[in-house]
């Protein structure tokens, strides 16, 4: 059988890179598009919180079991990815003090291993939590990678033969009849299209699932909820921090490698396309308010970036649509809508063969929502092969670590040279052509590179030059990808330009502008 | 402790401040919190590289340019100094590098220099240090400059330098200023190598300043002499190549002793190329400037901040330096602040707008955070808070927000002062020169 024949699934955040891999494993041929990057859309743009569940105990204990669960499951698959910081709820205010035994109790009946702790203790834990907090309870939080849990998935999806094209755009469903019969694509580079026939298409683009779904003609009912989130310069806090109160916004602090991520807002916003969303001025202010309830020196810390992610929430709850939400709905306010996950087989709901969505949901419950929409997938397809992604470890979990070249090229996030040039080999070994203007982003996705304080000042550079000594790039290519790069970085620079920031923002304008005189012109 | 003078800040400005003022016979104390800003600098002399922002060619003939942006823009440093005050404070200072070692080059004509830098693009500058100057791209009066086609040279293991990067940027370079009248037509052809460092076995990352303290070593010199003239045998453009361009580590102190060494060694002209901070090129500088200010009689505190001032009837009396054990105050007849702008740490940025910490002088700034900054990273026009600084008078004083002196006996100088883009104009270090040596005069 050829390759990508019988199921595409569109989107490469970590549904669908899970879902790519469950496939896989089941034996069944599998192409994964992405349109941009591994991780690039909303995957990429939250908190990196494996969440135990504490955050829906109260409201949607069904969410909340779905949570811990996986959250074991994760813990034993992808260790590599996870950092198993735990987490503290803390209650600040009397309200919170009158939400605690509610949430004590849910905690207990949905299996949720939570054990308060004297303040003394949870002082001496986090001694920048604020001296008025009146109880906490710790849980079993976890900070996870992102980038890396879906890098691993596809590489995993891709060590039992799935095809892996990134940087690759579906354009169009093909439909024969009322089935859709695979996608139209387009290659980032030159826009030439073609087409990819399989049997079957999962659409597992995330916020973006509604364009998709609606080349098939199908309207979703989807809210797209927008949330900034703040990063600061290194761990304010080791471990998970979290508001103990109904889930409001900027009332969680994750540590997360070498710095923290406070967040977020929950704004409903139109479009999916997150760059389109500037940071407003009033959400910095706002957010450094809300989590310094928590935590009083997130105002004095040195915020690095400002950024934003678009969540696909699913609203639609008619019969039939095989909603697998168990949230309630309520109108005009975003954290209302589930963050449960819903998967709609297009033919049962809208008559049309061959092609399911998967939305909603959230980062530690992904493998769940891939398993779920696969078993969708593999019914129609006729395959009996169940899901072993519970059971198998992601790759990367057995590898030893190879003697690496100590050179430092990023010495704010200690990504030595070697690592670098590794992940340049595997990118141009990858199944779709490497675009060069993307490779800085791409590699930052798998390194951490320009994600510490200095905001690719240094390791801008550096890389560029090692992308042009070791992987063939031209120069013009390597200007090109340096001048994406540091833009990008600027994108999350500009919103938080004060204090030690902004003192950074000149050097990087100093050392591009001022030494290397380069201007918007790049060559 | 009371002097005449007390000058804050330990880059350009204020060192050449400092070193004006003690040479007048004045009692000087330059108090420095933290390295310089030297060190993060290329160690040349920018005059006026760019007239307008976005213009995509550098300015060839800087002081015509200077005369214009005076007349244009009276708030500008140079307008407030005056051409003749800055042509005489680059002699005086050219003269002190002279004297201490580090011999700065120009062209005769006073036209701008064209010289490579470490990513292979090329920048406009006045002056640079002996080293760099045969690394010239500019076509200029007086002399025929050098030419010839280049060998760059770097290292295995110095991650901030990529020799081939280097020259095929050079080469892409000449597509856009080779073309161009005012530069040179015959651009050179450009070839980059890395070479091992010579007797390095251990292999944990190197900077700058460990080559430039290898480089000081005669042996280290001719084993890297030895390993480029291998290179030169097999290229086979090599018959070509009369420069050798190495990042800018040829020696921390003795740097011109070392150029002329590996000339002499190689048969073929050797000169440096700015690189990412640190620079080794403007340690240099420092040092020079900072022994010739001692020399002259300025007493130094340094790595202590400034944290406050005591102001009485329009006059300072004295300022409040934190040591890690107590606070001192030190009293002057007058000061002068060369704290530097953003980057330097003298205008400091807050959420709700930028302020002076020391004197609490008034910033202009736009109200809204978001016209503070461009979206784009390299927007033609720069960015308002590169831009941030201190409104002054004719004499260099700072205005209050009524738009009157604020304090009589002080004086700015610098990145700190208001009415430049330095970093688009490429006009830091004569700004910081003028002003600083007007301010030294002045006080």
């Amino acid at each position: 059988m050829e390759k990508g024949e019988w199921v595409v699934v569109i989107g490469g955040g970590s549904t669908g890179t899970g879902i790519a891999r469950d496939l896989a494993m089941r034996g069944v041929p599998t192409t994964l598009i992405e349109m941009e990057d591994l991780a690039s859309g909303t995957t990429g743009r939250c908190h990196g919180l494996l969440h135990s569940g504490g955050r829906y105990v109260v409201a949607d204990p069904a969410t909340a079991r779905e949570c811990i669960e996986e959250n074991r499951i994760l813990r034993r698959i992808a260790p590599h990815c996870i950092e198993d910081t735990g987490g503290l709820f803390v209650a600040v205010t009397d309200e919170d003090l009158e939400y605690l035994p509610r949430f004590l109790s849910a905690c207990r009946k949905t299996g949720l291993p939570a054990e308060e702790i004297s303040v003394r203790e949870a002082l001496a834990i986090e001694p920048h939590l604020s001296p008025r907090i009146q109880a906490a309870v710790r849980v079993p939080d976890a900070s996870v990678d992102p980038f890396r849990l879906a890098v691993a998935n596809a590489a995993g999806a891709r060590e039992y033969g799935a095809e892996i094209l990134r940087h690759t755009k579906v354009v169009g469903l093909v439909k024969e009849g009322d089935a859709v019969a695979g996608v139209r694509v387009a290659e980032e580079g030159d826009g030439r299209e073609r087409v990819i026939r399989s049997r079957f298409v999962v659409n597992a683009a995330g916020a973006w699932s509604g364009k998709i779904a609606g080349m098939a003609g199908i309207s979703l009912e989807l809210v797209l909820s927008k949330g900034t989130l703040l990063i600061f310069n290194h761990r304010i806090v080791n471990t998970v921090i979290n508001h103990c109160h109904p889930a409001g916004d900027g009332d969680i602090i994750v540590p997360a490698g070498t710095v923290s991520i406070l967040g977020t807002t929950s704004v409903t916003v139109p479009e999916p396309d997150h760059d389109r969303y500037g940071i407003e001025d009033e959400e910095i202010p706002y957010l450094l308010e809300k989590g310094s309830a928590m935590a009083p020196f997130v105002r004095s810390a040195r915020v690095i970036r400002a950024f934003a992610g678009v969540r696909p929430l699913f609203e639609g709850d008619e019969e039939g649509q095989g909603h697998y939400g168990h949230g309630e709905h309520r109108e005009h306010d975003d954290r209302a809508v589930s963050r449960n996950y819903v998967i709609i087989d297009h033919e049962t709901v809208h008559g049309i063969k061959n092609f399911l969505t998967v939305t909603g949901g959230k980062l530690t419950t992904y493998r769940r929502m891939a398993e779920a929409a696969a078993d969708v997938a593999c019914a129609r397809l006729g395959v009996a092969a169940a899901c072993r992604t519970a059971g198998e470890g992601l790759p990367g979990v057995a590898s030893t670590e190879k003697p690496r070249n100590t050179f430092t090229i990023c010495e704010c996030e200690f990504v030595p040279r070697a690592e670098i040039q590794d992940r340049l080999e595997k990118l141009n070994a990858a199944d779709s052509p490497q675009p060069p203007q993307a490779l800085l982003a791409d590699l930052r996705r798998r390194t951490r590179i320009g994600m510490g304080t200095c905001q690719g000042a240094y390791c801008g550079y550096r890389t560029a030059g090692v992308a042009h000594e070791t992987a063939s790039f031209s120069a013009r290519e390597a200007n090109w990808m340096l001048a994406k790069f540091l833009q990008e970085r600027w994108k999350g620079t500009r919103p938080v330009l004060w204090g030690d920031q902004a003192r950074e923002a000149a050097l990087v304008a100093h050392i591009y502008r001022g030494i290397f005189n380069i201007d918007e012109k790049v060559q | 402790m009371t002097y005449d003078v007390v000058v804050i800040g330990g880059g350009l400005a204020g060192l050449v401040a400092a070193n004006v003022a003690a040479r007048r016979g004045k009692g000087v104390l330059l108090i420095a919190e933290g390295l310089a800003s030297l060190h993060m600098a290329t160690g040349c002399i920018d005059l006026l590289g760019y007239a307008e922002p976005g213009d995509a060619m550098p300015v060839i003939r800087p002081w015509e340019a200077l005369e214009e942006l005076s007349a244009q823009a009276p708030c500008h440093p140079y307008a407030k100094v005056g051409r003749p005050l800055v042509a005489e404070s680059l002699e005086w200072f050219a003269g002190l590098c002279r004297e201490g070692g580090c011999p700065l080059a120009g062209s005769t004509g006073g036209e701008n220099l064209l010289l490579p830098t470490g990513l292979g693009t090329v920048r406009p500058t006045y002056l640079a240090p002996e080293t760099m100057i045969s690394g010239n791209l500019a076509d200029l009066s007086g002399n025929t400059g050098d030419s010839g086609d280049l060998l760059i040279v770097g290292f295995e293991g110095f991650r901030d330098f990529y020799p081939a990067y280097v020259a095929e940027n050079l080469n892409l370079a000449g597509e856009r200023y080779g073309a161009h009248p005012g530069w040179i037509s015959n651009w050179p052809h450009a070839a980059g190598v890395q070479i091992g460092v010579p007797d390095s076995t251990n292999m944990r990352d190197l900077s700058a300043v460990d080559l430039a303290v290898r480089f000081e070593r005669e042996e280290f010199r001719r084993k890297v002499a030895e390993k480029i003239k291998e290179v030169l045998a097999r290229l086979t453009c090599g018959a070509e190549v009369a420069r050798v361009g190495f990042p800018a580590v040829l020696g921390l102190e003795k740097a011109v002793e070392a150029r002329h060494d590996l000339e002499e060694k190689l048969g073929l002209r050797v000169f440096e190329i700015p690189i990412l901070p640190p620079s080794v090129p403007g340690l240099r500088l420092a040092g020079v400037l900072e022994k010739a200010a001692r020399a002259a009689g300025v007493e130094v505190l340094l790595g202590s901040p400034v944290v406050g001032a005591e102001v009485e009837n329009g006059r300072c009396r004295s300022v409040t330096v934190r040591t890690p054990v107590r606070e001192n105050r030190y009293q002057a007849e007058a000061f002068v602040l060369a704290t530097g702008g953003v980057l330097g740490g003298g205008i400091r940025v807050d959420l709700d707008g930028p302020r002076e910490p020391i004197f609490g002088l008034p910033v202009g700034h736009p109200p809204a955070r978001e016209d503070w900054s461009r979206p784009q990273l390299m927007a033609p026009e720069g960015h308002a808070f590169l831009r941030f600084g201190v409104e002054v008078d004719g004499g260099l004083r700072p205005l209050g927000r009524d738009g009157a002196v604020a304090i009589e006996n002080l004086l700015a100088a610098g990145s700190l002062l208001a009415g430049h883009g330095s970093c688009n104009e490429q006009s830091a270090e004569g700004i910081a020169i003028a002003t600083g040596y007007a301010a030294g005069r002045w006080c």
